[in-house]
């Protein structure tokens, strides 16, 4: 059936004051998600990094996760000497989750080790899921002798397509927008000789 | 404690607010709460659970590739059926956050749209009110800014053509009344004039006649004839003294006084005619007025308190100080005023005496009205007429 010129009128009339209003208020109560400070340490001769996301989860992304949806954390990590504004490095990793609505557990894949983490609750899912434990961000080769480096480290969630929604769902408004992102200490090759 | 009504615009406002948002809130706890119970009527069939018992019991009596293929089955529909209660929990709670914007948006631009068109019936009609009002007192050029988009602009056009159909009315009017005046005025001039005229003309026929027969009485007939030409001429003065009177009163010149005295003096000479008597207001305060046109209005009052009695007449005159103001009745025992005359008595020119001018009660009325005072007259015919002025203590 035809939609009518009031149908299309009364549309357009409550999606612009869904669209005004939602600019005021939301349904999603969001958190201010950050990183940890940065650790840094060595293994061999890669710059390993250290860290975790905090205040990263609310009630409603623990119902996402039961959603049988895999979600997934993108991190970015880069790497600056000196004060320059481009990054000498740039590296990305992921760190997803998924439930099985049959097992009734939650399996974790973390992208930097190529592990999956399986059977696991809602708890230690989420503790797999926000730490960084020790990601080789770069080679020691790397580093000039002379320069000072810091690593600024960035993360964020894309959109999931839950059933039953005509709009994919934007996980970031659970952060309220906000991709939280940490700056390490600057530091130079030195540190890393033993 | 005195509780202030608000006014008529405001509780219509009130009113349509308070019918705006209950019948938004009822439509939308009824929506609200239709979805509600659908949602749980929904739950309560644990499609879900009922999946997961599916499994357990099947499972164990498939073969290991059979069983993986089913697993994943299971699970897809479970993730179905988990995202879609999601789902459903996520677009109640947009519901109700979204039923509050449009809550909010309806409101207002019911109240927007009431206000503006409320205002398009309320501003013209109290602009009609004002412009009722100054044409009420007297400002017969008033006319209303029309408002091309108010339901009442053909009630502002018709308003703004009567007034100036009232104008044009009332100008006719006065001409006309201007017109009425002058040939009344002409008929009484004339009708005075001629009353003096006759006598002098039947005495001078009749000094004629003794002259040319050389009468024995015509010294006597010569003195009678001055005599009557002097009273008819001074008779034609004061006929043009008070015509000059009326057409020239000057602007009263207002100094307090004791208006009993000026009572007393006034009815002095008219003692010698007729009985006046006067009781004088104890603790009368001093009056606030012209003493020259006030005494004119007592002495044109007391001579027609005498004027309309035949034989005995009796003038009884009052002073007081009543409701802040200061009353003076004069009241005769005359044969009284037709009450058909009633209205008419105070307007110039009419008069029921052969010898009269109509002028005395209205030269009264108008130094009356230069007072801010009031007079009013009661009467009763055969019996007599009683005048009462008011003035308030300070004009």
């Amino acid at each position: 059936m035809e939609p009518n010129f009031f149908s299309v009128l009364s549309k357009k009339i409550v999606t612009t004051v869904i669209t005004i209003g939602s600019m005021f208020y939301s349904t999603i109560d969001g958190v201010n998600a950050e990183f940890d400070p940065i650790e840094l340490s060595t293994k061999g001769m890669s710059v390993l990094i250290k860290t975790r996301l905090d205040n990263c989860f609310t009630e409603e992304l623990d119902e996402i996760f039961q959603s049988g949806e895999e979600i997934i954390i993108h991190f970015y990590a880069a790497i600056f000497k000196e004060s320059n504004k481009n990054p000498i490095l740039e590296k990305s990793f992921y760190h997803s989750l998924r439930y099985s609505l049959v097992d009734e557990s939650f399996e974790v894949y973390r992208s930097e080790d190529r592990e999956i983490i399986p059977s696991l609750n809602i708890l230690n899912a989420k503790n797999a899921l926000a730490v960084i434990n020790g990601y080789p961000v770069l080679s020691i080769n790397e580093l000039s002798s002379s320069g000072l480096y810091r690593i600024r480290l960035k993360a964020w969630m894309g959109k999931i397509h839950l059933q039953g929604m005509d709009e994919p769902l934007n996980l970031m408004y659970y952060w309220n927008s906000i991709k939280p992102s940490q700056q390490s200490k600057s530091f130079r090759r030195d540190i890393f000789k033993q | 404690m005195k509780i202030r009504v608000p006014s008529f615009r405001i509780q219509i406002f009130l009113l349509v607010l308070l019918l705006v948002i209950n019948s938004v809130l009822f439509f939308r706890n009824y929506f609200l709460d239709s979805f509600q119970t659908y949602s749980a009527s929904v739950d309560d069939l644990n499609t879900s659970e009922k999946i997961n018992r599916l499994y357990q019991d099947f499972n164990t009596h498939l073969d290991a590739p059979a069983n993986t293929r089913f697993k994943e089955e299971i699970e897809n529909i479970l993730t179905t059926e988990q995202q879609k209660t999601l789902a459903r929990g996520m677009f109640e709670k947009e519901l109700v956050l979204y039923s509050q914007f449009i809550f909010v948006f309806l409101t207002l631009s019911v109240l927007i749209l009431f206000f503006i068109s409320f205002n398009l019936i309320t501003r013209p009609l109290r602009r009609l009110q004002r412009a009722t009002e100054e044409l009420s007192r007297g400002n017969w050029t008033v006319q209303v800014k029309g408002s091309k988009f108010s339901p009442l602009d053909d009630l502002i056009v018709s308003f703004n053509t009567m007034a100036k159909e009232l104008e044009e009315n009332r100008n006719r009017l006065v001409q006309a009344e201007k017109e009425s005046a002058w040939r009344e005025m002409a008929r009484v001039l004339a009708h005075e004039i001629k009353n003096p005229l006759t006598p002098i003309r039947l005495s001078l026929e009749r000094l004629e006649e003794k002259f040319k027969t050389n009468s024995p009485d015509l010294n006597q007939v010569l003195s009678q004839t001055t005599s009557i030409i002097k009273e008819e001429t001074q008779n034609l003065g004061s006929l043009a003294t008070e015509f000059s009177q009326f057409s020239r009163l000057p602007e009263a010149v207002f100094a307090h006084y004791d208006l009993n005295n000026q009572i007393k003096k006034t009815i002095k000479p008219y003692k010698n005619q007729t009985e006046v008597v006067f009781n004088p207001g104890l603790n009368l305060p001093k009056f606030y007025a012209d003493e020259t046109q006030i005494k004119q209005v007592l002495a044109n009052l007391i001579q027609n308190g005498i004027q309309s009695s035949e034989g005995d007449s009796r003038i009884k005159i009052e002073s007081m100080y009543l409701n802040n103001s200061i009353q003076i009745t004069i009241a005769d025992n005359g044969k009284g005023i037709q009450p058909k005359d009633m209205t008419k008595i105070f307007e110039p020119y009419f008069t029921k005496r052969e010898k009269g001018t109509g002028l005395g009660l209205a030269i009264v009325n108008r130094i009356v009205e230069q007072h801010r005072g009031e007079i009013s007259v009661q009467s009763e015919w055969g019996k007599g007429t009683k005048f009462t002025l008011k003035f308030p203590l300070k004009t």
